[in-house]
């Protein structure tokens, strides 16, 4: 008995072509804008309009008030992670750690991301920092 | 012949309301699969909820069409107990970009040069480009940039892979196939008329 074509159907239109390589321009040139930043790498705490800056050489835990509570951040090994959260579906702290230029992570219900910025992007960022 | 036209105007918009309240249904029950399986990564999700959508775009009028993609909104709000927080805006902001998109690209071009691969491909750029731009706004000001790489990636794995599946189940099902030559008779009766 011949087996089913498992992809019976599956004609890909002209514009279907168009969007897809669209997208995929979309996302190389947003990632070589967020990535292509080379020197020490920082971190970079946001809440609402404020922001911290901190080494990632330098162990500590910092707290940060958020909408709905405190968001706990550990810096250690030259990595940050968050640690604690107020948030129901507790993502932020399920991400992977933070350490490269271009990473990040976030609690959206608490409004506060972390990320890694390197230190030309630092003086870049203290011209505009609130 | 006006009172011809009305019943069959009015017939015509009662299946389209059964049809909406089944495939809003739908929606929900695919939200409650999606809210179960365990995520490999977080922010990765499928959007299984949004295939009714994409498949309302060739089946239902445009008020029915927005009322589902709300419908779907609120059903998921409820699942994961956002409702009455400002996720639920997101959620909304996302739904309906996506939405308007396809219906949009539906509008201009034939399934004869965009089939379900682009439209959904298309919705969930859409909803990610959306969210982006309520966090830029709303919650993380500058920063919100950093998310773009991570949103347009999963966008488009999540598009592709909703996408193909679509087109796979378009090309099988007789269910669909008997709804579009439902809605096509009748839309001939309708100008008919």
């Amino acid at each position: 008995m011949p087996l089913k074509n498992p992809v019976r159907g599956l004609q890909v239109k002209p514009l279907d072509f168009a969007i897809v390589i669209l997208a995929a321009f979309g996302l190389f040139w947003t990632l070589f804008s967020s990535f292509g930043r080379t020197g020490s790498p920082v971190l970079i705490i946001s809440s609402g309009t404020n922001e911290w800056l901190y080494p990632l050489s330098e162990n500590r835990t910092i707290s940060i008030s958020g909408n709905i509570g405190e968001t706990v951040i550990k810096i250690e090994g030259e990595k940050a992670s968050i640690i604690s959260s107020p948030c129901d579906n507790k993502t932020c702290i399920a991400s992977p750690p933070v350490k490269n230029p271009g990473d990040w992570s976030a609690c959206l219900p608490n409004a506060v991301m972390i990320r890694i910025d390197s230190k030309a992007a630092k003086n870049e960022l203290d011209a505009f920092s609130y | 012949m006006s009172w011809m036209r009305s019943r069959i105007k009015s017939g015509y918009q009662r299946g389209d309301k059964r049809l909406a309240a089944f495939l809003a249904a739908l929606a929900f029950f695919l939200s409650t699969i999606e809210y179960m399986l365990p995520k490999p990564l977080p922010f990765l999700r499928l959007g299984l909820s949004n295939l009714p959508i994409l498949f309302a775009v060739d089946l239902l009028p445009l008020n029915l069409y927005l009322l589902l993609a709300i419908v779907k909104v609120l059903g998921m709000s409820l699942l994961s107990g956002s409702l009455f927080s400002y996720i639920a805006l997101f959620s909304l902001g996302g739904t309906l970009a996506s939405a308007l998109v396809m219906r949009l690209l539906r509008g201009l071009f034939g399934p004869k040069l965009l089939s379900y691969l682009g439209l959904c491909v298309a919705g969930a750029l859409s909803s990610n480009l959306a969210q982006l731009v309520l966090a830029r706004f709303l919650v993380f000001g500058k920063s919100a940039k950093y998310m773009a790489p991570l949103f347009l990636g999963l966008a488009l794995a999540s598009g592709l892979a909703l996408g193909i599946f679509a087109q796979l189940f378009a090309a099988r099902s007789q269910w669909l196939a008997r709804l579009a030559d439902t809605g096509a008779e009748k839309g001939a009766s309708h100008d008919q008329a």
